[in-house]
């Protein structure tokens, strides 16, 4: 994780004091941008340099492909791609997540559930997606509601994992802190328990979508006659690489936002007294 | 109001690897109100487990245990602090009354009293991981105070923290026993820190524990930790302990 703003200093006493923090000036904003910068232009590089290598017809350069993607804007069916490839996305996540935060707490609450099922999910994490997208294709229906159902299946397991984990994080210690003062069960359960297994939840929704939407593209492909996976399959076919990449460019480019400029300040947030530790 | 805890032929089992481990047996133990107990023993003499009896956490033992009256409010520090890490330290000195029923407002008022009174009230908006080990016992403690507890329970309280820090909040403990009535009940391995504290020493032996002595410790308060009283006294329970650690004929045979 990268540096963060500078805070008041931290109070000290005794022996075993934490670290100081870093109180150069601009230590928390500036230079961590000129990183980011950088990391960007190395990377239009390389891609402009590989496309260079193996021909512009089967990888298209960065300028060619953002102009690819104003000729798809100029067509109409980019914001449309995007926003039937989003709700999609977002019906497929959502089902997931309860799926897996339901799993991942039964299995971590019970140890005889993790015995019997536990093996489950390895099982499930290991089947081939093409595997469980065609099955769930044919049980479900070859629509929307089958597309998300197969996306969630193959999402699933890995995001369990991540919440069972966040289910043995939980330390004993803190409970029997709260039951040695009284403190109401369900309080228990809503003050102390819960909010130790947040990080894990929160570190496996992260995770958890943006495997969704790389699933999703395959599974348009798959099934679907609208949406990125379909455009990028259609164009495959008419072997128009630059629209190729254009039709998956800007969905990147939009679950990229959602990373940096949501999901990352959202974590950084509510994780705040999380930061002396992780440093 | 002040409570008493009666312990009646507790004890305690534990399934290790297959077999029944016996950590505590035939306990008869009654702690009188207003009075300061220290338990004190050698490693595996079963000292927590009987605090986590009284504390309500272990609740798996024979025998029974009883506090007058049933609903004396209880207050536990530990070895570790065992603050909430994402709460702020008024946030976990609040917590407590929060959940007893006080509005929030008025519960952060007083955790932040109860903090300049263990001298954090610049520490009061921290996170735990913002602050050194012996600060985190002292949130800790602040939280025991804040419910004006009937009965404060102690496990090792001071082990961890070095020693300057534990002489400040041993005093911290006296004057708060002063203060009021309170029943208090202290564990721990430091034997002169019991004679210090407690008005009476229980020494647990090992495998079972059982209590092999009952001492009152009868030096007048108030006390000084390097008086000759207390160094004459914890030599005589350090012997008591050396003898409850000692390995019975049993072990040697084996």
């Amino acid at each position: 994780m990268t540096a963060v703003a500078v805070e008041e200093p931290v109070v000290r006493e005794g022996g075993d004091e934490p670290a100081p923090r870093d109180r150069r000036p601009f230590a928390g904003s500036l230079v961590p941008a000129a990183y980011a910068v950088a990391s960007l232009i190395l990377l239009g590089l390389l891609w402009q340099g590989a496309s260079m290598l193996v021909g512009a017809d089967v990888l298209p350069g960065p300028i060619a492909s953002f102009r690819a993607v104003e000729e798809a804007r100029a067509d109409g069916y980019l914001w449309s791609d995007i926003v039937i490839t989003a709700l999609r996305v977002v019906g497929a996540f959502a089902l997931a997540l309860v799926a897996s935060v339901v799993g991942g707490a039964l299995l971590g609450w019970s140890p005889v559930l993790a015995r019997l099922f536990g093996p489950w999910v390895t099982i499930a994490a290991s089947v081939p997606a093409l595997v469980l997208i065609i099955v769930v294709y044919l049980a479900v229906g070859i629509d929307d509601r089958g597309a998300m159902v197969a996306t969630a299946v193959v999402v699933a397991p890995t995001m369990t994992y991540g919440v069972w984990d966040g289910m043995r994080a939980i330390n004993p210690e803190l409970q029997e802190m709260a039951r040695a003062f009284r403190v109401p069960r369900f309080t228990i359960l809503r003050r102390v328990l819960l909010p130790q297994t947040t990080p894990f939840v929160f570190t496996a929704a992260r995770t958890g979508l943006s495997l969704t939407w790389r699933i999703m593209i395959f599974v348009e492909l798959l099934g679907r006659s609208s949406g990125v996976g379909y455009r990028i399959q259609y164009f495959y076919n008419l072997a128009d690489m630059r629209r190729v990449v254009a039709a998956a460019l800007p969905f990147l480019v939009l679950m990229l936002l959602v990373e940096f400029c949501l999901l990352r300040p959202l974590e950084r947030w509510v994780f705040r007294w999380r930061r002396e530790e992780t440093r | 109001m002040s409570a008493r805890l009666a312990f009646r032929q507790v004890g305690r089992r534990f399934a290790e690897r297959g077999h029944d481990v016996v950590a505590l047996r035939g306990i008869d133990l009654v702690i009188e109100p207003g009075s300061f107990t220290a338990i004190v023993g050698p490693s595996g003499s079963g000292k927590s487990t009987l605090l986590h009896i009284a504390a309500g956490i272990d609740t798996s033992h024979d025998g029974s245990f009883a506090c007058e009256p049933p609903d004396a409010r209880l207050a536990c520090l530990f070895q570790q602090p065992r603050l909430l890490p994402w709460k702020s330290a008024r946030d976990n000195v609040a917590f407590v009354l929060e959940t007893r029923g006080t509005a929030r407002a008025a519960a952060l008022k007083r955790a932040d009293s109860m903090l300049s009174t263990v001298g954090l009230a610049a520490a009061a908006r921290r996170f735990p991981s913002q602050l050194s080990g012996g600060m985190q016992q002292r949130v800790a403690l602040a939280r025991a105070l804040v419910v004006d507890p009937d009965i404060l329970l102690m496990d090792e309280p001071f082990s961890a923290l070095d020693e300057l820090t534990a002489a400040r909040l041993r005093e911290e403990i006296v004057t708060l026993f002063a203060a009021r009535s309170r029943t208090i009940f202290l564990v721990t391995h430091n034997v002169r820190e019991a004679c210090y504290l407690a008005d009476r020493i229980i020494v647990l032996s090992r495998h079972p524990g059982s209590i092999v002595a009952d001492i009152p410790v009868d030096v007048p308060r108030p006390r000084r930790p390097d008086a000759e009283a207390i160094g004459a006294l914890a030599a005589r329970v350090l012997a008591f302990i050396e003898d409850a650690a000692a390995p019975t004929s049993l072990e040697l045979a084996s």
